[in-house]
């Protein structure tokens, strides 16, 4: 037996030796990220939804790239497998093929991940106060608007600085409807760095607040009990008149409407198998997300030149969101005389829940006895809807320049 | 550079537009609240 045959024993390890090797130290990296993303799912310290699964991929499909057909690659799944033949040889053979074809290339996963968050969304709170909620919540869009034209200035095309943008929004499945519509070839890289930032929001953002909201305006109480309950009859009529509307509207972003509006009259009709039904759809659809999202993070495929730029334009495009949103917080705090805590402005940069407890969290840190998650849930919904509104814009939009 | 100016007018555009349509849903929101409440008090009422 000769030392390759050995090696034919363990085509894993073998690969490091076949890969140049500045993407070997990558590949090593990428499963020391997916270990440490893992991590900090297991504690908590990011999104645990999304991070187990993606994490636990990402170290995986690094691990297990062999050689196929004359090239390094997975058993996994490959996203850009376009050729007819080639791509019935791939739903054959790479496990995570079908799945990535039927539901991530077509847009359905956004879809159905949107459909289980329409049914866990209370609009309560944004139906209360609409306008000043949707005020917030287009401020908060400073940066899937400004990070358009730095990308273009950058070198991107239109269509795929409008898919780097959208991630400004800080919806996930926004961000990948946008990218599968307008920069399919982008797609991994936006996605997996829409999602991993989003899990950044919980970490950055604080900081964000501290350097521009003075410590005095974060202690303004918000009392609870003024909010106006919304009855049922309301909310339900309001998704589908807005489900109707939107799509007449901006008919390439229906599917969108149509699921977010649909999971909404579901969970105000009451029907309660169709409720559980959802909770178990969001659950599911986020654990294939993060799975299949994982596994599209092999060496082999990130190794995109345009990766670094998408890297920083997301982190640009979510902070200037967050920037607008607490400066559409402070004028909405100055205009009511001070009865508005400014920190409910981070909130509507969507991310839902995630936001709302950021501004919870900070307003605790300066008053224990604070509660305005309440009010943060108005502009985080409102973040939602007006994501989904500028997502349909751009898709409809772009394609004509 | 045109480019770079093109897509600020696409931004604007975009930025426009999301107003229009923000402003839309809010005022969808008023009438179906007006609408909702005036058949629950027509219902109070028979």
């Amino acid at each position: 037996m000769n030392v390759t045959n050995l090696w034919d024993f363990f085509p894993g390890l073998y690969s490091f030796i076949l890969m140049e090797p500045a993407n070997a130290l990558i590949r090593i990296l990428l499963i020391l990220i997916g270990i440490f993303l893992v991590y900090m799912g297991y504690k908590d310290k990011l999104d645990p939804l999304l991070m187990l699964p993606m994490g636990f991929m990402m170290a995986v499909v690094n691990g297990g790239i062999l050689i196929t057909g004359g090239e390094l690659g997975t058993l996994f799944v490959d996203p850009m497998v376009s050729e007819p033949g080639k791509l019935l040889d791939a739903l054959q053979i790479n496990f995570l093929q079908p799945f990535y074809n039927f539901t991530f290339a077509n847009g359905l996963i956004a879809c159905l991940v949107f459909m289980g968050i329409g049914g866990i969304t209370d609009l309560d709170f944004f139906i209360a106060r609409p306008f000043l909620n949707l005020f917030l919540a287009l401020a908060a869009e400073l940066g899937t608007i400004l990070t358009f034209p730095l990308a273009v200035a950058l070198g991107f095309s239109f269509k795929e600085a409008a898919s780097i943008a959208i991630v400004g929004g800080a919806d996930g499945p926004m961000v990948l409807f946008t990218s599968l519509m307008l920069a399919k070839h982008l797609f991994v890289p936006i996605a997996v760095m829409a999602y991993v930032y989003l899990g950044v929001c919980y970490a950055v953002y604080p900081y964000l607040i501290k350097l521009m909201i003075p410590k005095r305006l974060r202690a303004i109480p918000m009392d609870p009990m003024e909010i106006r309950t919304v009855p049922s009859s309301e909310k339900f009529a309001f998704a589908i008149v807005a489900g109707v509307v939107l799509s007449l509207l901006f008919p390439v972003a229906a599917p969108l409407f149509a699921c977010f509006f649909f999971g909404v009259a579901v969970k105000e009709s009451n029907i309660g198998r169709f409720r559980e039904f959802l909770d178990i759809l969001l659950s599911g659809s986020t654990l294939f997300l993060g799975f299949t999202l994982g596994a599209l993070l092999s060496v082999t495929i990130v190794m995109n030149p345009k990766v670094f730029l998408i890297l920083i334009l997301g982190m640009v495009a979510l902070l200037l969101s967050g920037i607008g949103g607490l400066i559409a917080g402070l004028i909405a705090c100055k205009v009511s005389g001070g009865k508005i805590n400014p920190l409910i402005g981070i909130a509507a940069v969507s991310c839902v829940p995630t936001t709302a407890k950021v501004a919870q969290h900070c307003a605790m840190e300066v008053d224990e006895t604070i509660l305005i998650l309440p009010y943060a849930m108005g502009p985080n919904v409102a973040g939602v809807i007006t994501t989904a509104i500028l997502c349909g814009i751009y898709v409809t939009l772009v394609p004509l320049f | 550079m045109g480019d770079v100016i093109g897509a600020f007018k696409i931004a604007i555009l975009t930025y426009i537009l999301g107003l229009f349509t923000c402003g839309l849903v809010g005022v969808i929101i008023l009438i179906v609240r007006k609408i909702t409440s005036n058949r629950e008090k027509e219902i109070e009422q028979t």
